[in-house]
C-alpha cells in the first residue's frame, strides 16, 4: 500500500515537471512535432520511472558491543490511507468505466453505418455525434448541408492529418496517465496540452497541403459557432479558435528553444536525489557484515565475546504475518545463519523480531518463557544452550499466559541445567 | 447527441440582455451591452446560435427581425447542472477522439474581434 501511494506520489510529481517545462517554455513555439514527443516523453518517464528507485549505500562501523539505535520510525496506525486507497481505485474504477463505455458507444455507430474508404481511413458520415472528429483509422463527419465543399474537404484534410499522425495512440497513453493519477490535475492539463498540440500540427498539414490560411480560419470559426458566420464557399470549424488562428500566424520557431529541454535531466536526478534510499550496512569488526540491521529490534546487549563461534544447532522461524488489531506476531530469527562469513570473535546471538503492526503501541515485547519462568529478555542467552524455541500468538497465546501473552509469547527450553 | 442547454459566454451575455429587455432587435440589444460594443453582424451570428440552440426565436417586423427569448432565466439556471452531467456522460465517446472543432468559450467581445480579423484577413486574401 506504501509502495502504491509512494508510485503514485512520484508519478504526479514527473507529470507536473514536465508540463510546467512544457507550459513555461515550449507551448508557444511552432516545433509541434518535437513538443509532441517531448508530450510522449513525459508521459512515458511519469509511469514508468516511479519503479526505478536509486539506493545507495551506507556503511556503519559498530564497535561490536553495542548495537546501534535503529532509526525511529514514525508510523501511525489509523484507517485514513485505507479510505484514501479505496477512494482512489473507486475513482479509477469509475474513469475505466466511463471510457470503456464511450469505446462501446463508438463501435456501435461504426458497425451500424456505412464507412467509404479514402486515402488509408474508413469515412463515416453520421448525424449521431454533433461534432467531427477522427479515432483510430475513422473519421465521422457530421456536416449540416449548410457545410459547402471546400469546407468539407478542409475538415477531412484535417482529420486525415490526424489519423495520418497516428494521434490516437498518444490519447491513448495520456487517457492512461488521467485513469491513474485521476486526482492530479496536472495530468489533465497534461491532456488539455497534448490536444492542442495535436490540434496545431494537423493545421499546420491543412496548412502546407496549400489551403489558404483565410479560408481556414474562417471555416474553423464556421464550426465551432455551429452557423455559418462566413457564407463562404468553405466553411471551417475551430478548435479554441485564438490559440489556433495565432499560431497558424506565427513566425517559425527558432529551433534553438527546442534546447529548454535540458532541463530535464537535472529535474529527474534532482528527484531521484530526493527519493533516493539509503541501503545500510552494518560492519562489525572482524568484516562480518549485517545488511539491514535493522529488520532485527533492538534494545539487545549482545552477550560478551567468545574465541569460539559454536554453529547454531537448531532453529525456528516462523514469518512474521500483520494481523488486524491486536497480537502482532513475532519472529525468533537467528541473524547469524543469514551472514557468512562468521568471524571466530562473534558470537551468534539471538533477537527477535515483531511486525511493524507492533509499532503501534509503545513497542510491545512478547512474553519471554525460559524452562517455565518469565524473563525480561533474551540478554545472557546463547544459542547453543537452547534446545527448542516455540511461539504463540493471537488466542492461544492470550488463552494459555493470559493477558501478558497478548504481544505474543515466545517460549524456550533450554539443554542443560539452567 | 444534441448538447444540452449549454451557452457559451458570448451567448450567455446576449441572453442577459434579451430578459432585461423581454425582446429587441440587434440595436435594441447592442446599446445594453457594454463598451467595446460588438459589431450588429456579431450580435446577429451570437442570435443565430441561440435560435438554433432553442434559446430565443425571432420575429420579422417590416424589414429588422425581432428577436425574444423562448428559455426564460429560472429554468436555464436549472438546466444548467442538469445539462453540465448529461454532456459528461454523453462525451464519453471522446476520449481518444481528435476533433476538429469544439465549442469555445468565446466572450462577446473576444467573438467580435474574431470575427472582424478573419474578415479582414479574408479581405487580404482576395485581393
Amino acid at each position: 500500500m506504501e509502495t502504491l501511494v509512494l508510485y503514485l506520489f512520484k508519478s504526479s510529481l514527473i507529470t507536473a515537471t514536465f508540463w510546467s517545462i512544457y507550459w513555461c517554455f515550449l507551448r508557444n513555439e511552432t516545433f509541434f512535432r518535437f513538443n509532441r514527443y517531448f508530450l510522449l516523453a513525459g508521459l512515458a518517464c511519469a509511469l514508468v520511472f516511479p519503479f526505478y528507485t536509486y539506493s545507495y549505500r551506507v556503511d556503519i562501523f559498530s564497535s561490536g558491543n553495542r548495537f546501534p539505535d535503529a532509526p525511529t520510525e514514525n508510523t501511525e496506525g489509523s484507517s485514513w490511507p485505507l479510505l484514501g486507497i479505496f477512494l482512489y481505485i473507486a475513482g479509477v474504477c469509475f474513469l475505466l468505466i466511463r471510457r470503456l463505455n464511450g469505446l462501446m458507444i463508438l463501435r456501435r455507430v461504426i458497425r451500424r453505418s456505412e464507412s467509404v474508404s479514402v486515402g488509408g481511413c474508413n469515412l463515416i458520415n453520421t448525424e449521431v455525434f454533433k461534432s467531427s472528429f477522427s479515432v483510430f483509422r475513422y473519421i465521422f463527419m457530421s456536416v449540416d448541408p449548410q457545410t459547402s465543399e471546400p469546407e468539407q474537404k478542409m475538415i477531412f484534410q484535417h482529420e486525415l492529418a490526424h489519423i495520418t499522425q497516428r494521434h490516437w495512440i498518444d490519447l491513448f497513453a495520456a487517457q492512461v496517465l488521467c485513469i491513474v493519477q485521476w486526482f492530479n490535475p496536472f495530468a489533465w492539463l497534461y491532456l488539455t496540452a497534448i490536444r492542442q498540440n495535436h490540434e496545431y500540427l494537423a493545421d499546420d498539414a491543412v496548412l502546407r497541403s496549400g489551403s489558404s490560411p483565410a479560408l481556414y480560419r474562417a471555416a474553423l470559426i464556421n464550426q465551432s459557432l455551429g452557423t455559418p458566420a462566413f457564407s463562404f464557399a468553405s466553411s471551417f470549424s475551430q478548435v479554441d479558435g485564438l490559440k489556433r488562428i495565432n499560431m497558424m500566424r506565427k513566425p517559425v520557431s527558432a529551433s534553438a528553444r527546442k534546447w529548454t529541454v535540458v532541463l530535464i535531466p537535472p529535474a529527474l536526478t534532482l528527484f531521484y536525489w530526493v527519493f533516493a534510499k539509503p541501503e545500510v550496512h552494518l560492519i562489525f569488526p572482524g568484516g562480518a557484515e549485517i545488511s539491514h540491521p535493522w529488520a532485527v529490534v533492538p534494545p539487545y546487549d549482545p552477550p560478551p565475546i567468545k574465541d569460539e563461534a559454536v554453529p547454531v544447532g537448531q532453529q525456528q522461524r516462523k514469518p512474521a504475518k500483520a494481523e488486524p488489531s491486536h497480537a502482532p506476531s513475532a519472529t525468533a530469527s537467528l541473524p547469524a545463519a543469514t551472514t557468512p562469513p562468521k568471524p571466530k570473535s562473534m558470537e551468534p546471538f539471538v533477537a527477535v523480531k515483531t511486525s511493524p503492526a507492533a509499532a503501534n503501541t509503545d513497542r510491545p515485547q512478547p512474553l519471554i518463557i525460559l524452562d517455565g519462568a518469565e524473563i525480561k529478555s533474551l540478554n545472557g542467552i546463547s544459542p547453543d544452550d537452547i534446545k527448542s524455541v516455540n511461539v504463540l500468538k493471537g488466542e492461544s497465546a492470550i488463552s494459555t499466559y493470559g493477558d501478558r501473552g497478548k504481544n505474543g509469547v515466545i517460549t524456550i527450553s533450554t539443554r542443560g541445567s539452567h | 447527441m444534441k448538447k444540452i442547454a449549454q451557452l457559451t459566454k458570448a451567448e450567455e451575455q446576449v441572453m442577459q440582455v434579451l430578459w432585461n429587455i423581454g425582446k429587441g432587435t440587434v440595436q435594441d440589444i447592442r446599446e445594453k451591452l457594454e463598451a467595446p460594443k460588438p459589431a450588429r453582424t456579431t450580435i446577429a451570428t451570437v442570435l443565430t446560435i441561440l435560435e438554433n440552440k432553442g434559446f430565443a426565436r425571432h420575429k420579422s417586423s417590416g424589414r429588422t427581425n425581432v428577436y425574444a427569448p423562448i428559455v426564460g432565466k429560472e429554468a436555464y439556471s436549472k438546466k444548467q447542472l442538469s445539462g453540465l452531467l448529461k454532456n459528461y456522460f454523453n462525451n464519453s465517446f471522446a476520449s481518444m477522439a481528435s476533433f476538429f472543432a469544439t465549442e469555445n468559450n468565446y466572450t462577446v467581445e473576444e467573438l467580435d474581434r474574431l470575427l472582424q480579423e478573419t474578415r479582414d484577413e479574408l479581405k487580404k486574401e482576395k485581393k
